[in-house]
This record gives C-alpha cells, structure tokens and sequence, in this order.
C-alpha cells in the first residue's frame, strides 16, 4: 500500500509523484493508486447503486482519471479529487434508477432525526425527563467475535446504507475509510461543522443498531 | 438548572459525544460535558459505545484489492501514443 493509502494523511510530495506517473503512462503507480484507493470506492458506490453498476461507476471513474489527470491542479488530494469524480457519477445513476426502481437503495430523503437517543427512553423516575432511567448495556463485556464477527459487520454496513446519503457519506469516509473530517469537508463540499453535524447522527443512528442486535438476551447470555 | 450537580440533560450530553471526541467543543461545554460525565454511567456508556462504533465501522475497510483491470491499461498506454 502506498501513501495515497494512509487513512487521513495529505501527503503532497506523494500526490506529486503519482500524478506525474500517471501523466507518465507509468503502470506501477496507476497500480498503487488503483489498490489503495479501488475498494473504498466500490465500497461507497455500492451504497448508491447495485453492485454491478457500481463496478460500471468505479470504472468510469478510472476512466476518467486518466483521461482527466492533466486537468488535476492539487487543490485537494489525489484521494478527495478521485472521490468527487466517483460520489458524481455515482449520485447521478442513483437519481437515474431511483426513478425507475420503486425502492432503491440509497436511503431515506429525509432525515428521521429525534436525537441520539429516542426521547421517549430518556426518562428518569426522580430526575424526570432527559435523563437516563438506567445506563445502557456495556458493551466491553462481550467476547470479541460477538462485537466484530461478520454477523455484527453485516448489521453495521446494512445500518450505515440505510442512512439519509449525506450522513452515510461522512460516516463511511470517515469511520470506515479513514479520513480527517477536514479531508471529508473538502471531498464532500460541505463545512467541518456540517460534517461533524452528519458524523453524529450517522454513529447515534449505527449506535442504536447496534445495541438493538447486541442486547443481553438476544443471543448468548451473558 | 445552574444548581444541578450534572450540569446539563443526558438528552444535551449525547449531542456532545461527537463534538467532544473531535476536540471541536468550546472549553465551557467541554467543563459542562466532562462534569456531568463523571456522575453519569448513563453517558459514560454512551460514549463508550460511540468509541466502539468507530471501531467496528472501521473493520468494515477489508483490503480486497484486485488487479488493474485490462481496460484501464490501455487507457494508461493510450495517453503515450
């Protein structure tokens, strides 16, 4: 893995030498870009997009960086201006199909938002409402391949696709790829504000899921 | 509410976890948030459980990477010619 690939890392110097390669022809750095950066990118298309047209979009986007790295000015990254080219085409296939598909993936258009925690739980008997009744589970307790096992990742990736787009877009650059929330702002074109904003409400929003599936009882006890 | 000893609603606090771990909150609500942290399990699990959230996301970055395909190369060489 190059240095493109290092989770949240601008490294200038890295960039310079990679777009020059591309510029090149050279095949050695398009590989190091292609394996640093192509499975975040499937990753993230397939959020929008059935599997197959993601790899379509994932492609077009390759396609389109070579075809477009003469245009690169280095204002962003290499990462964050490959990303823009991908969430582009990306969005605009995901408003093409959701036309046609009744339920298309790609998550609510508003944002169900009621807090981090449902209000209706915050209800303590002395201290009244927003106030917790009694603390939520530990989670530091369960065995390792309960909290990570590949049951618990198919709940979280299925939480995170059913997030509002905007949230599920901050999450996944951030908290599965990597990312520094400047870097995300940049990527997505929004503010660090905004951005911390939309990370909340995705992690509550996963949090929620995850302690729904982890709750004692619902599989080994504990 | 300035004699509560917890200083601001568990409702408030849980808005705070994410500003909080990204170092984004004012110095008074980081008082604010702390305080009412260190005489609530409540929040303090919550916390935790964002913390762990993070983590678990990230394990979702499985490095299946695959080889350039043929399509690219040629787009690759293309530019020499």
């Amino acid at each position: 893995m190059g240095p493109v690939a290092d989770p949240g890392r601008r490294e200038p110097r890295a960039d310079e030498r990679l777009v020059a390669g591309l510029r090149a022809g050279d095949e050695a750095c398009l590989e190091e870009v292609f394996a640093a950066l192509n499975p975040g990118l499937l990753r993230m298309a397939a959020q929008y997009v059935p599997s197959a047209v993601a790899d379509e979009v994932v492609q077009e986007t390759w396609i389109a960086v070579l075809d477009g790295i003469d245009t690169f000015e280095g204002r962003s990254s290499l990462r964050t201006w490959i990303y823009r080219i991908m969430l582009n085409k990306a969005r605009n296939r995901w408003r093409r199909e959701r036309r046609t598909v009744p339920h298309a993936i790609g998550g609510p258009h508003h944002d169900p938002y009621r807090g981090a925690i449902a209000p209706e739980r915050l209800h303590h008997p002395d201290l009244g409402a927003q106030y917790w009744p009694d603390a939520p589970s530990r989670w530091e307790t369960l065995p390792e391949d309960r909290l990570l096992g590949t049951e618990t990742m198919a709940v979280v990736e299925q939480a995170l696709a059913g997030l509002p787009p905007a949230q599920r877009e901050v999450m996944s650059l951030r908290d599965v790829e990597g990312w520094t929330g400047p870097e995300v702002s940049r990527a997505l074109g929004i503010s660090l504000a905004n951005q911390r904003v939309l990370l909340h409400r995705a992690r509550a929003a996963v949090r929620t899921t995850l302690e729904t599936y982890l709750a004692p009882g619902t599989e080994e006890p504990r | 509410m300035t004699d509560n000893p917890l200083r601001i609603s568990c409702a408030d606090a849980v808005e705070l976890a994410t500003d909080y771990l990204e170092h984004a909150l004012h110095p008074t609500d980081v008082d604010d948030y702390t305080t009412h942290l260190s005489q609530c399990q409540g929040c303090q699990v919550f916390l935790d459980q964002i913390r762990t959230t993070v983590h678990v996301a990230g394990n979702l970055r499985g490095s299946t990477s695959s080889a350039v395909p043929q399509v690219l190369r040629d787009r690759l060489r293309r530019r020499l010619a």
